[in-house]
C-alpha cells in the first residue's frame, strides 16, 4: 500500500491526472490525497471559525464531486482511502514537511496543464510537486478541440490519449 | 338531496362559514343583551331600595341626625320619574289586601315583603322595591315604585345597537365567505382551466406545481406525472411513424428501382441471380428496420400496469446498440466502458426497460444520423447516487440560440433541413428521462456536435 499525492483545483479536467495516475499502477492499492494549495487568511476571526472540511466543501462544485465518485467507482478497488489536504506554506521545506507528515510516497504532476486558480488566496503547487524529492510521475492528456462539455461531468468522459 | 349534490362547493363553503359564523355572532349579542338587561334590573332594584331605606329612616324615625340623611337624600338621590313611595304598617289579612289593591300589585307581593324582609316586582316599565323597616318595637312595610329609566332607554338602545351591528356582521361574514371561497377554490379552478386547454396536440404542457407543500401540489403533481406517461406514449406511436417513413423508404426505393431496371428488357440468368440477390438483401434489411421500429414502438405499457422492475444500464446500452445496428447498419458507434464501475450494483436503475431503450436508442439513432454515421461515442460511469451516460457526436451540432427549444415536439433547428424527421425524438427522452426522476443535458456547438449527458438515479438493488 502506498500514499500518492495529486494537486487539484476543483476543476473536472484536473482529475485526469487522477486517471492517469490509476491508469498507470493498476494492482497495489492506495491512499489517494487530493492537494489544493492555498495560503492561509490574514485576519483572526476567520482563522478562529476555520474549518478544513467546510472550506474544501465550499471550493468544490457538485459535478466536480460527482465527477470524482464517477472515478472513485470505477477504481473502487485500488482506492484504500481518499482524502483532500490543504497545503498553505511558502517554502520548499514547508513542502518537505508537509509530504513527510502526510506520510507520501508518490506524487502525480499533470505535464502540460495549468491549474486554474480560482480562490483569490490559492497558489500553484507545480513548483514544489517539481522540486520534491520522491518518485514523480507526469502525466499528460489531449483535451479534444471540442470543449463545449466544459464543467459539465461528461466532459471526465472525453478525454483520452493518456502519455 | 338533489340540490345537495348540485350545489358547487363553492356555494357550501360560503353557506357553511356564513352559518357557523352568523349563529356565533347571534350567540354572542344575545348574551350580551341578557347579561346587560339583567344587570340594569338589578342596579334599578338596589336605587329603589336605597330610597325605601331612607325615607323610612326620614319619616319614621326620630332622631338627631335625621337632618343629614334628609340632605343626602335631596342632594344625590335624584327624584326618578314616576317615584311614588309609600309606608303602611305591616299588618295581615284585609289592610294587607286593601293596600295591594290600591297599590294595583298582588297580595303576594306584599306577604313577601312581610315574611323575607325585602321582595322585588316588575310590572312592565314600572318596577317595585319593597322592605320591612323595624323601628321602635313596630314593623313598616315600605314599597318605592318607580319607572325603569334605564331599562326603557339604554337597553332598548343597546338592543337596536346590537341588531344593526349583526346586520353589518351579516354583510360582512358573507363578504368574507365569499372572498374565502373563492381563495380556497382559485387553485382548483387555475387546474380545471389549464387541464381544458390540454389535448392531444399539447401534451407538453404541465401544470404549475406549487412551491408549498400541500394537497394541491400533489394533485398538481399527479396529473403531471400523469401528462408524462401520457405523452411518452402518444409520442412512441408518432416517432414509429417519423421513423418508419423514411427508414423504410430507403430500402423499398432501391428494391423497386432494381426490379424495374430489370424488368425493362429481357436478361441473362446470371443477370437475374444477381438482381435478385441484391432484392433479397434489400428486403432482409427492410425486415430488420421493420422489426426493429416495431420494437421500438411498443411503449412499455402493454396494456397493463406500468412496469418498473430493475434494469441494467451497462446490458441496455448493448441491447441499444444492436437496435442501431438494424435500423442504421453503417453506424460507428464506440462503445467506452473504461469508467464502468467495479461494483455491478451501481449500473443498476429501477425503470422500465422498454422505455428507458426507447430513450437512449432515440439518442444514439439521432447522433449517427446527424453526424453522417460518424464516429459516436457511448460512454457509462456511475457516481455514488447516479449512473452517468453521456452520447457524443460530431455531427451538425444545434444552433446556440435553438438549444432551448429542442425539447418542444416538432420543434427541429434550422440546419436539419436536409435530414429527414420530425422533431419527437428528444421530447420522448426527456419524457422518460423525467419519469425515472432523471435528468437530461443537452450541449452543443455548431457543426462540432452534441453531447447528451443522461443521469438516471441507481436503483440501489443488492445482487
Amino acid at each position: 500500500m502506498k500514499t500518492i499525492l495529486i494537486p487539484t483545483d476543483f476543476t473536472i479536467e484536473s482529475l485526469n491526472t487522477v486517471k492517469g495516475a490509476f491508469k498507470r499502477d493498476s494492482q497495489e492499492k492506495v491512499n489517494l490525497i487530493l492537494l489544493y494549495a492555498i495560503g492561509m487568511s490574514d485576519s483572526i476571526t476567520d482563522l478562529l471559525f476555520f474549518s478544513k472540511e467546510k472550506f474544501i466543501a465550499s471550493q468544490q462544485s457538485g459535478k466536480f464531486a460527482e465527477a470524482f465518485q464517477i472515478l472513485q467507482n470505477t477504481y473502487d478497488s485500488q482506492i484504500n482511502s481518499f482524502r483532500v489536504e490543504l497545503f498553505s506554506g511558502y517554502t520548499q521545506n514547508a513542502f518537505a514537511n508537509f509530504l513527510e507528515a502526510n506520510q507520501v510516497d508518490e506524487v502525480f504532476i499533470p505535464k502540460d496543464y495549468t491549474l486554474k486558480l480560482q480562490h483569490k488566496r490559492s497558489f500553484n503547487p507545480l513548483p514544489f510537486l517539481k522540486k520534491c524529492k520522491l518518485p514523480k510521475t507526469e502525466i499528460s492528456w489531449n483535451e479534444g478541440p471540442f470543449v463545449h462539455e466544459k464543467d459539465h461531468v461528461s466532459e471526465l468522459f472525453l478525454v483520452s490519449n493518456h502519455a | 338531496m338533489k340540490t345537495d349534490k348540485q350545489m358547487k362547493i363553492k356555494t357550501k363553503i360560503i353557506l357553511l362559514l356564513s352559518v357557523i359564523l352568523l349563529s356565533l355572532i347571534f350567540l354572542y349579542s344575545g348574551f350580551i343583551y341578557y347579561a346587560s338587561a339583567s344587570y340594569s334590573f338589578e342596579d334599578f332594584y338596589k336605587r329603589l331600595e336605597i330610597r325605601a331605606i331612607t325615607t323610612a329612616k326620614i319619616q319614621l324615625e326620630n332622631r338627631q341626625d335625621l337632618n343629614a340623611i334628609k340632605e343626602v337624600k335631596q342632594e344625590y338621590l335624584e327624584k326618578l320619574p314616576r317615584e311614588e313611595i309609600i309606608i303602611l304598617p305591616a299588618t295581615s289579612g284585609d289592610s294587607l289586601r286593601k293596600a295591594a289593591d290600591r297599590l294595583n300589585v298582588p297580595l303576594e307581593y306584599m306577604q313577601e315583603i312581610n315574611s323575607r324582609g325585602t321582595a322585588n316586582l316588575r310590572k312592565q316599565n314600572i318596577f317595585y322595591s319593597g322592605i320591612r323597616y323595624t323601628t321602635s318595637g313596630k314593623n313598616y312595610l315600605v314599597i318605592v315604585s318607580a319607572e325603569n329609566y334605564y331599562h326603557t332607554h339604554h337597553i332598548v338602545y343597546l338592543r337596536n345597537l346590537l341588531i344593526s351591528s349583526l346586520v353589518i356582521a351579516m354583510v360582512l361574514v358573507l363578504v368574507i365567505s365569499f372572498w374565502f371561497s373563492r381563495k380556497i377554490i382559485q387553485p382548483l379552478q387555475d387546474i380545471t382551466i389549464k387541464m381544458e386547454d390540454i389535448s392531444s396536440e399539447n401534451l407538453q404542457m404541465r401544470l404549475n406545481v406549487s412551491s408549498h407543500e400541500d394537497e394541491l401540489r400533489t394533485l398538481a403533481s399527479t396529473f403531471n406525472g400523469m401528462l408524462d406517461r401520457l405523452e411518452a406514449a402518444f409520442e412512441t406511436q408518432k416517432n414509429f411513424v417519423s421513423n418508419a417513413s423514411h427508414e423504410l423508404n430507403t430500402p423499398l426505393t432501391s428494391i423497386i428501382g432494381e426490379a424495374d431496371v430489370i424488368l425493362s428488357k429481357p436478361r441473362t440468368i446470371l443477370e437475374y441471380q444477381e438482381a435478385i440477390m441484391t432484392i433479397l438483401e434489400e428486403a432482409e434489411k427492410l425486415s430488420k428496420k421493420t422489426k426493429a421500429l416495431l420494437f421500438l414502438a411498443q411503449t412499455g405499457y402493454n396494456g397493463k400496469v406500468q412496469k418498473f422492475d430493475k434494469v441494467r444500464i451497462d446490458q441496455l446500452i448493448l441491447d441499444v446498440k444492436e437496435t442501431v445496428d438494424k435500423i442504421y447498419p453503417n453506424n460507428k458507434i464506440v462503445l467506452d466502458f473504461s469508467f464502468l464501475p467495479e461494483n455491478p450494483e451501481k449500473l443498476k436503475v429501477k425503470g422500465n426497460e422498454q422505455l428507458l431503450h426507447l430513450a437512449l436508442s432515440n439518442v444514439i439513432m439521432n447522433a449517427c444520423k446527424y453526424s453522417n454515421n460518424n464516429t459516436v461515442k457511448v460512454s457509462l460511469g456511475a457516481s455514488s447516487q447516479q449512473i452517468v451516460i453521456v452520447v457524443k457526436d460530431l455531427g451538425i451540432g444545434i444552433p446556440a440560440d435553438e438549444i432551448k427549444f429542442i425539447y418542444d415536439p416538432y420543434f427541429r433547428a434550422s440546419n436539419t433541413n436536409t435530414y429527414e424527421g420530425y422533431g419527437i425524438g428528444l421530447p420522448i427522452t426527456r419524457n422518460v428521462v423525467n419519469m425515472h426522476s432523471g435528468e437530461i443535458i443537452v450541449s452543443s456547438v455548431l457543426n462540432q456536435g452534441v453531447t447528451v449527458e443522461i443521469k438516471l438515479p441507481i436503483g440501489n438493488y443488492s445482487l
